[in-house]
């Protein structure tokens, strides 16, 4: 059953906003797919800074690479796209196992 | 069926929020002063070497031939304390830094004593000395390692990090529960404290998980492992000791070329950062190389070559790169915990995301609070949680100004006697109200 099909009494004031659409819910998104991002994020930043300190080993390639994970990531964030999101998280996954 | 899942699904969720809650409301003080103390630890070696620079004005200058000389000092340090037990030379890291002696004297009637001595490199001199266990980098060190608490203050950090590893393990399997339909990262206005609070400590505490599950689970270990290395008998990677092969008077008496020494390091172990070096004094006849190799995640100075006293030759090397994944394992640990692998830059993120941590265990208990209010109508949730902060602030505050004005011994027996009085009091204080509670009960039922 949907808002739309129940009576004001039953949604009650507080909830019934007939002049605002509800925006739709993502669930997967919210509950999975942010929390997994945020979790890479957290590691990609570390990640990325420890390849530009002073004494990293990695190569030029490699570091751009972690730079267009990190945009590629937090990007993903903002927009909250389910298909961005999952290409962010398997981009810094290839990303992690190739440089 | 469905419905049982439903149910038992339920039931699961909220036992996971359960522990979150005890969890969180018996570790979240520790939790919270562990995060602060950490945040400010990372950054141990660049505050000592601002206070070496600016508060003892120990500056270098640079060496004529290349390499830091500091044979002079080492003789005339030796002469002057003949009772030393311990000799280390801390190798400048940077052009302008000071080399640094570090000598532990221990006269047969008088209490042990840990001088550093700051040596300018260029012209072998002493510049400065202070007494290291009174000083600032110490006491960072030892409020966060052990809260100052010298029996087992180590054990209970790491029951800390446990706490925070439980709590971020639940707190991921509640997100979503506690989500609903709310969207990240929105925090809802006008709708209470508790509200507003929870929203913010959802909104951290997703945001900063994976930093959390590595302090914590570092940390867990760092602080427990003594423990559980003793109850799994597990053996200290790296652990080699020369074999004793002349009385320690004699082996104080040996003369070293350091020159010599330097040249060894860097035809022996060429990759080898050396920055620190120690003298043998138990009779061994050796010199300890210890330092680092460039781009690597572990801890610092784990890499090790031993060098006789006599003819410099190498008696033992040691290089992390080569060692079995249980030792690199082992060493990778404190690097991670303490975020020395990145520069300044990941201490600046480090120290941001501490204190993250920091305020998820003050907004967690803000929502606690709010909570019992209800029950409670007198609780006032943020004066309580300032006063808790504010109590909290002045323990690491009184111990600091005692560590660095008045002495070590002195901070250390007053952090036990706090620390000792309140795990003792806060289980007798909940047991005596649920006896009381209990007791209550009783005769209420009897009336």
């Amino acid at each position: 059953m949907h808002w739309y099909d129940t009576s004001l009494a039953d949604l009650g004031k507080k909830a019934f906003r007939p002049h605002k659409m509800k925006k739709k819910y993502h669930a997967l998104t919210e509950h999975y797919l942010v929390p997994a991002v945020l979790f890479l994020l957290n590691i990609c930043l570390a990640h990325t800074i420890y390849a530009f300190a002073g004494d990293s080993l990695y190569s030029a390639a490699g570091k751009i690479a972690l730079v267009a994970a990190v945009a590629f990531l937090g990007s993903s964030l903002l927009l909250k796209k389910e298909t961005l999101l999952a290409g962010a998280i398997l981009f810094y996954a290839v990303v992690a196992l190739c440089i | 069926m469905t419905m049982r899942n439903g149910k038992a699904k339920k039931n699961d969720k909220q036992l996971l929020w359960r522990i979150h809650h005890w969890a969180g409301l018996y570790a979240g003080i520790l939790i919270g002063l562990l995060s602060l103390t950490g945040a400010m630890a990372v950054f141990i070696p660049e505050i000592d070497g601002l206070i070496v620079k600016h508060r003892y004005h120990a500056r270098s200058s640079t060496p004529v031939a290349g390499d830091p000389k500091f044979a002079n000092v080492i003789d005339s340090l030796t002469t002057r304390f003949p009772d030393y037990s311990s000799l280390s030379i801390h190798l400048p890291e940077k052009p302008g830094h000071v080399a640094e002696v570090d000598l532990i004297v221990r006269p047969p009637d008088g209490k042990l004593v840990r001088y550093n001595f700051f040596v300018d490199a260029g012209t072998d001199r002493i510049i400065a000395q202070r007494d290291h266990q009174n000083s600032l980098a110490n006491y960072l060190r030892q409020i966060h390692v052990r809260l100052y608490e010298g029996n087992w203050g180590r054990q209970l950090v790491g029951l800390g990090g446990v706490a925070l590893l439980v709590l971020a393990v639940t707190g991921i399997m509640i997100y979503g529960n506690f989500m609903k339909k709310q969207s990240w990262p929105n925090v809802r206005k006008n709708v209470g404290l508790r509200i507003v609070m929870a929203d913010w400590h959802k909104l951290f505490g997703i945001s900063a998980l994976a930093f959390n599950l590595v302090i914590s689970f570092t940390g867990a270990w760092l602080g427990l492992q003594p423990w559980l290395m003793r109850a799994f008998d597990m053996k200290t990677p790296n652990a080699y000791q020369a074999p004793v092969i002349m009385e320690p008077k004699a082996d104080k008496a040996l003369r070293v070329d350091w020159a010599k020494v330097l040249d060894t390091i860097r035809k022996e172990f060429p990759e080898l950062k050396a920055t620190d070096i120690v003298s043998s004094t138990n009779g061994s006849g050796a010199i300890v190389v210890r330092g680092n190799i460039a781009g690597l995640v572990y801890e610092r100075n784990v890499n090790t070559l031993v060098l006789s006293k006599a003819s410099y030759t190498p008696l033992f090397r040691y290089d992390v790169r080569q060692q079995p994944f249980s030792h690199k394992l082992y060493f990778v640990q404190e690097a991670l915990h303490f975020g020395d692998f990145g520069g300044l830059l990941l201490k600046v993120l480090y120290t941001f995301l501490g204190l993250v941590s920091a305020f998820l265990s003050i907004s967690g208990f803000v929502v606690y609070l709010s909570r019992r209010k209800k029950k409670q109508p007198e609780i006032n949730p943020m004066k309580l949680t300032f006063a808790y902060s504010i109590a909290a602030l002045i323990f690491l505050v009184l111990i600091a100004v005692i560590s660095l004005f008045i002495g070590y011994a002195h901070a250390a027996t007053l952090a036990a006697i706090i620390i000792n009085t309140i795990l003792i009091a806060l289980p007798a204080y909940a047991l005596v109200r649920y006896i009381i509670g209990r007791l209550r009960k009783k005769s209420l039922q009897a009336a």
